[in-house]
């Protein structure tokens, strides 16, 4: 047996870590909002893994995917706006490197 | 047996297309493999009995949000040379550490902590997850939530008109 809980959520903990990396990392503002949406999607996983897996738990009711559905239309929020913001700093600024925003740096 | 075999492909496919989006130096790149990503990803949702949440994931992530991040990327043509010229060293391992510790820790609590038992597959509900269980869900048991997001996704966009407008005054 190989397709169980355990294993959904290790591999929404690594999909969610790879995304942690990437945030901390990456200097372009571009890949640190596509990696907020691979650690939202590993969120994702981990709500329909326990749906699935807690079926009996759960009256057989559909919460999680609820819960996911909410979390999409959050995300397609977030980026729009995310994005609105690139744009108009890109705008002002010629770049989208994260290190070049240092004004408030102590 | 089969359902070992998907899960396991589709796991080793979306970790491997993550992987290669955070190592691509152009963003370009890094959009593409995050769209391959999504699609093993809505595969292992096929196999948790979530059909309707891997079709929108789907139309929805790979459709139309990726669609927005590659027209961003076409728009603003950031040119990759200055960018990637690398944080220092010490700040990418302990981004690595961090992220390290996130599956350490991560691993303990599931293996500590799960008791769970699989349904048999054959004591599902037939419409379990799909369309139709899930809009009588949506629209009697959450329609206050509902509703609340739409409020969410009509300021959102009202706010993203405004944060892109030529001049911002």
């Amino acid at each position: 047996m190989f397709f169980t809980l355990e294993n959904c959520l290790i591999l929404s903990v690594i999909l969610f870590s790879i995304g942690c990396y990437g945030v901390l990392t990456k200097r372009n503002i571009l890949v640190i909002l596509m990696s907020i949406e691979l650690m939202l999607n590993a969120v994702n996983l981990s709500f329909i893994s326990f749906n699935y897996f807690n079926y009996n738990m759960m009256n057989g009711e559909e919460m999680g995917h609820f819960f996911v559905l909410v979390i999409i239309a959050i995300a397609a929020a977030e980026a729009a706006v995310g994005l609105a913001i690139l744009v108009a700093l890109f705008r002002n600024r010629d770049s989208a490197d994260i290190e070049k925003l240092v004004e408030m740096k102590w | 047996m089969i359902l070992d075999a998907l899960f396991l492909i589709n796991a080793l496919l979306a970790v491997g297309f993550a992987v290669a989006m955070i190592t691509r130096k152009n963003p370009i790149y890094s959009a593409l493999c995050l769209i391959a990503t999504f699609f093993p990803l809505a595969f292992i949702f096929l196999l948790l009995w979530a059909p309707f949440v891997a079709m929108i994931q789907i139309m929805v992530y790979a459709g139309a949000i990726m669609v927005l991040f590659v027209f961003v990327i076409m728009m603003i043509n950031t040119e990759k040379q200055e960018l990637e010229a690398g944080k220092p060293k010490w700040y990418r391992r302990i981004a690595g550490a961090i992220a390290f510790l996130f599956v350490i820790v991560g691993f303990y609590s599931i293996v500590m902590g799960i008791n769970s038992i699989a349904p048999v597959d054959s004591s599902i509900k037939e419409e379990f997850g799909s369309t139709a269980a899930l809009g009588h869900l949506i629209f009697d048991k959450y329609l206050i939530q509902f509703e609340l997001v739409s409020v969410l996704i009509l300021v959102a966009v009202i706010g993203a008109v405004f944060l892109a407008k030529k001049n911002l005054d």
